[in-house]
């Protein structure tokens, strides 16, 4: 059993932000772009998007508390939504 | 409707029991510790189970079509397998008595699904 | 959280699981007993059922002109009319209306408004029923179930939601650690202590999976917009209103032409629906009644398809044409109604409807010996503090505490309200609010007195307590109204509901009795072997 640490507890309130908080903005990002990437109508597009995101969610959430430590976490949730964000931002300027 | 639905009830149980009975634990729950079933026993035991399990599918689906089927068909693979996990623990003998009455069930089903 | 798939997602299915359990054992509750809302509001309502018991020999087309002619009297000028014909589920007519709201009204008016506006008709003399009790019956126990209470709408939806995310997370992060998925298939061996309560949370859990995730997840999805609106917002920008519109693209009213026009007869209509169909409309809605754009829509009656959005047929309220069909929905927007319809099963009939309570049950059983085994594996690690006399951790505690105000405290909350509706005056002010509060009031009470002494005794003391505040109603009910199970076992179909909701109370209240009374005989025995232990055991040495 760990011992509770403070280093512990850190690591584990980093990968809840990281699940929780990050995880939503990137399962938003994500899902955002899905819904712009679909070849459908719109109402399909946001229905399979809006559907979909919270299976994408729930994977993050897994992720980062699979991944090998909080930083790894951490640095794959704030990488990705830093680049699909800028994807994003990138389609939003050219519409 | 409520023929086939029973029998896709006693088909999931049948299908359940005799999966179960293929595992190590429940085959020496009914026939002593230390018991295994041998390879032959497993094999075909295994494939009457799945059989079973997928009549079982066919008799929901003719009951309430391929939309409503397959929920009801979830619903009723719950209740069979609660039961055989009960009987498992309290009555390990019935699951291979109660087994028997996929063969029945199969043949009506068959019967049912045929003459639509 | 360490080394291992399996390690970490037993961490996380721990977490996500306790964190939010107790308000979850409230969600299945409510949502289970939510299955039955139409019966259990019915049964709150004993004035209603002598016009049930007659066997209705009334045709839906009558019931709805008899409804109209009704309607037409109390409601002219409303802008929308509802009717729910009868059904094996629901044996009268049941109408109701909105008016458009009058300025400067309140919330609270408005919503006061709304719940007087409707009737109940016996279908076999077309009169009005006796005047129900105000209740708001199982729909309060349905809202509760998503809303939560005592907080505006948005607050609830937010936190069940959020609740919902941490079960989804806990189901999946579940089978992936647990190791031997198959092999513990039929397993369950009682009497082993913490191993039994993990074959009973994996037998509650594993053999009801396909309805645990399914629930878990539509329910979320019946938010859905709201809980991610980042879709939306990619494609619509902030035209909410136009994403509504094209995602629902049947729910569109038209606006009323502000010209009176004498509204169609409405009995035709149903019997060419009848006729289309198979089977007499359930539902009927006249948008803009005697207005020249009146509409009047007949719903299809569930069970042919999972989504709950109905086919309807329209027809223009004033020339009695049938307007063209409703507006084909692609597949895209057809699963999305299937998955929200999978939640609320419409197309559930009786049999299927009991399935999906049973399995809810199960779901409750799921996440009380979850909660219940976090407390027995917990506890294990403070037997030799508690040995030498010494007290739990904090955590365990709070969570005993909590488990028996979820546990066995939330059942007496149901019975109160139960309870309530048969005792509080008929006649009082404000009853639908107090009939809730006495839910509220029971649970409060049990949970407060749980965390001031969360003990076997205490366990013993709510089971039971539950258990006769249940398995009593039947006797409540006989001593109240003249439905009892006497005349409701020996009555017409239209008391069956009435029968059943007596029936089942008394099923969970003798499931609860069974709970006290082997949680009895389990604090004997223990206290047996502890008497028989002693003599043989030498006195502790020192503590190291």
């Amino acid at each position: 059993m760990t011992t509770l640490t403070w280093r512990y507890r850190g690591g584990v309130a980093a990968r809840t932000l990281a699940a929780v908080g990050g995880g939503y903005v990137l399962t938003s990002i994500a899902s955002a772009l899905l819904a712009i990437a679909l070849p459908l109508p719109r109402a399909d597009a946001v229905s399979i998007a809006t559907l979909l995101s919270f299976v994408i969610y729930t994977c993050i959430i897994l992720w980062v508390f699979a991944t090998g430590s909080a930083l790894r976490a951490w640095t794959g949730v704030a990488a990705s939504s830093a680049m699909l964000g800028a994807v994003l931002w990138i389609v939003g300027r050219m519409a | 409707m409520s023929v086939l639905i029973l029998s896709s009830a006693a088909l999931a149980f049948s299908g359940f029991a005799a999966t179960s009975i293929t595992m190590d634990r429940h085959y020496a729950d009914i026939h002593g510790r230390g018991a295994e079933p041998s390879p032959s026993t497993r094999l075909r035991l295994r494939t009457l189970g799945w059989i079973g399990l997928a009549l079982s599918f066919m008799a929901c689906i003719g009951a309430s079509g391929w939309h409503i089927g397959p929920v009801l068909w979830c619903g009723i693979l719950s209740l069979a397998a609660w039961s055989v996990t009960l009987l498992l623990q309290y009555h390990p003998r019935k699951v291979m008595q109660g087994a028997w009455i996929g063969l029945p069930a199969a043949l009506l089903t068959t019967a049912l699904l045929l003459l639509r | 959280m360490k080394d291992g798939l399996r390690q970490s997602m037993a961490w996380v299915h721990t977490w996500s699981g306790l964190l939010v359990c107790w308000l979850l054992l409230l969600v299945f509750m409510g949502g289970t007993a939510a299955y039955y809302k139409h019966e259990i509001t019915f049964w709150m309502k004993p004035e209603l059922h002598k016009a049930a018991d007659a066997p209705s020999r009334v045709t839906p087309a009558e019931s709805a002109t008899l409804a109209v002619r009704e309607l037409q009297q109390r409601a002219p000028k409303a802008n929308a009319w509802f009717l729910d014909l009868p059904n094996e589920r629901n044996p009268l007519i049941y109408a109701s209306w909105t008016n458009p709201p009058k300025k400067g009204m309140s919330r609270e008016e408005r919503r006061a408004a709304f719940r007087t506006q409707n009737f109940t008709l016996d279908p076999l003399t077309g009169e009005k029923t006796a005047a129900p009790r105000d209740t708001r019956g199982g729909e309060f126990l349905y809202r509760l179930h998503f809303d939560l209470y005592y907080m505006s709408a948005i607050w609830g939806r937010w936190i069940v939601g959020i609740a919902a995310m941490f079960m989804l997370v806990a189901i999946v992060s579940g089978v992936i650690t647990h190791k031997r998925i198959f092999k513990d298939f039929f397993t369950f061996r009682p009497k082993k202590g913490q191993r039994s309560w993990l074959d009973a949370h994996n037998a509650t859990a594993v053999l009801a999976l396909p309805f645990h995730l399914m629930i878990t997840y539509t329910g979320i999805v019946t938010l859905m917009f709201m809980y991610m609106p980042a879709p939306t917002k990619a494609l619509y920008g902030s035209e909410q209103n136009t994403m509504f519109s094209e995602v629902f693209p049947n729910a569109e009213r038209v606006k009323p032409a502000k010209q009176f026009a004498p509204l169609a007869d409405v009995a035709p209509m149903l019997l060419q629906a009848e006729r289309v169909w198979g089977a007499a409309p359930s539902r009927v809605v006249v948008t803009n009644p005697n207005d020249a754009n009146a509409r009047i829509e007949l719903h299809r009656p569930a069970g042919q398809q999972l989504s709950n959005i109905e086919p309807t047929m329209t027809f223009d309220g004033a020339s009695g044409a049938q307007l063209s069909g409703p507006k084909p929905m692609s597949t895209s927007l057809d699963a999305r109604a299937a998955i929200y319809g999978l939640h609320v099963a419409h197309f559930a009939d009786p049999l299927l409807r009991a399935l999906f309570f049973v399995c809810g049950l199960a779901g409750t059983a799921m996440v009380a010996t979850g909660a219940l085994l976090w407390g027995v594996k917990e506890r294990q690690k403070y037997a030799k503090v508690v040995a030498n006399g010494g007290k739990v951790g904090f955590g365990v505690r709070l969570v005993d505490a909590l488990n028996i105000g979820a546990i066995a405290g939330l059942p007496i909350a149901f019975a109160a309200y139960f309870w309530a509706n048969r005792l509080l005056p008929v006649e009082m002010a404000e009853r639908t609010n107090a009939e809730a509060n006495w839910f509220f009031i029971a649970w409060g009470l049990a949970a407060l007195l749980a965390q001031i002494r969360p003990t076997r005794a205490m366990w013993r003391i709510q089971l039971t307590l539950g258990a006769a505040m249940l398995a009593g109603i039947p006797l409540l009910n006989a001593f109240t109204t003249d439905t009892h199970l006497g005349v409701t076992l020996f009555g017409g179909p239209g008391l069956r509901p009435v029968a059943t909701f007596d029936l089942v109370v008394l099923a969970l209240g003798l499931l609860l009795g069974w709970a006290a009374w082997w949680l009895g005989r389990k604090a004997k025995k223990q206290a047996v072997a502890k008497q028989q232990a002693n003599p043989a055991q030498q006195p502790p040495l020192e503590a190291a």
